[in-house]
């Protein structure tokens, strides 16, 4: 199958498969998932072979940059923010000059992770040059929990492993059962694991397992020395992508 | 070649945030050395960067930021030599800050006017 066939019905430029992750909405998130799942089950990934399934993407930030930057290119011209009580400020629009110029730089090159579920690999490459690659186990789903100051809970689904950039799917929903589904669903059409929002859960789907437990997955003995719960583990996907 | 390690050094991102607060700190020494000279040495004070205090503690407060994301990055990398230089250039960044908060406090109290 060749990326010509997903069904698109229109080529809207969000649509296109570059840049199909930023496009994730503003209210009910978990809504327009699901309308992309219904056009591309595969989604965020296509399918390229039976086994196979690839992800282009550019990072997010690549926008946000390209705004950063051209805000304060407008702002340092028209001459604004030059001096304010004999204080110079024009120190400001610049650092917004600097770090949109590197945000949008960084963010340029071309990302592609592709599942090769025949190797049992993932395989991450940013323009073309590998930054990473490893076993699938390494490779997941996680449902993401952040709450509030008054003690509301707010969870994110994101596609995450070893030395990936984080990529959120939902963002910030309140309906747990529907991104577990939608969870669930994404990661049984992609064959990897599936992680619930706590450290400890029953409702872990794991479907790889490290090397050295794959022919026992329940059965190994815990080694108490080494096991150290945590429950904020769901942390390491949040920081800053 | 160095294209490959263009492209790989924006990946991890700690290390390029490091690196941009160590330029901070650098840039941050170097106006500290200037007032300095001119407050203590040859004491013209007009050549001192009082006319840019705000944008200079606030360029101070980003590279502290900075340097805590690079050390955390490093902390989660897990690379021993990576996460010593981070700590370091964390804890220069913030001596630095803690220098330059005395410096115009020092100021202060040294050019009041007491009738």
């Amino acid at each position: 199958m060749t990326l010509s066939c997903i069904p698109y019905p229109y080529l809207h430029p969000v649509s296109l498969p570059s840049f199909c992750l930023w496009d994730i909405g503003y209210f009910s998130t978990e809504r327009n998932l699901a309308k992309k799942l219904k056009k591309n089950p595969f989604y965020p990934f296509f399918r390229q072979q039976a086994n196979v399934y690839v992800l282009e993407y550019y990072q997010d930030t690549l926008w946000k940059g390209i705004l950063l930057f051209l805000i304060c290119i407008v702002l340092t011209s028209l001459g604004m923010f030059r001096k304010v009580h004999n204080q110079e400020t024009w120190g400001f629009p610049a650092y917004g000059v600097g770090i949109g110029l590197w945000l949008a730089i960084s963010s340029l090159p071309r990302r592609r992770l592709v599942l090769n579920h025949t190797r049992g690999m993932y395989h991450f490459s940013i323009h073309g040059r590998t930054v990473c690659q490893g076993p699938l186990h390494r490779i997941y789903i996680r449902l993401a929990l952040r709450s509030d100051a008054y003690g509301r809970c707010f969870f994110q689904l994101v596609l995450c492993g070893y030395k990936l950039e984080p990529l959120v799917l939902v963002k910030l929903s309140e309906h747990y059962e529907q991104l577990e589904f939608l969870g669930r669903h994404i990661a049984r059409k992609l064959n990897i694991n599936y992680f619930d929002c706590m450290a400890v859960s029953y409702r872990h789907v794991v479907r790889h397992w490290p090397l050295g437990s794959v022919y026992s997955p329940g059965i190994i003995p815990r080694q108490k020395f080494s096991y150290v719960p945590r429950h904020s583990l769901y942390q390491e996907d949040n920081v800053m992508a | 070649r160095w294209r490959d390690r263009i492209s790989v050094l924006f990946f991890p991102p700690g290390v390029v945030l490091t690196l941009a607060s160590l330029m901070l700190l650098i840039l941050h020494v170097g106006i500290f050395a200037n007032d300095v000279h001119h407050f203590c040495i040859t004491r013209q004070f007009n050549l001192m960067s009082f006319r840019s205090t705000v944008i200079i503690l606030f360029s101070q407060v980003m590279s502290i930021w900075w340097a805590s994301m690079g050390s955390l990055f490093a902390e989660l990398i897990e690379d021993k030599i990576l996460r010593c230089f981070a700590l370091t250039v964390l804890m220069l960044n913030t001596v630095m800050f803690i220098n330059r908060l005395t410096l115009e406090f020092l100021t202060i109290t040294y050019r009041e006017e007491k009738h």
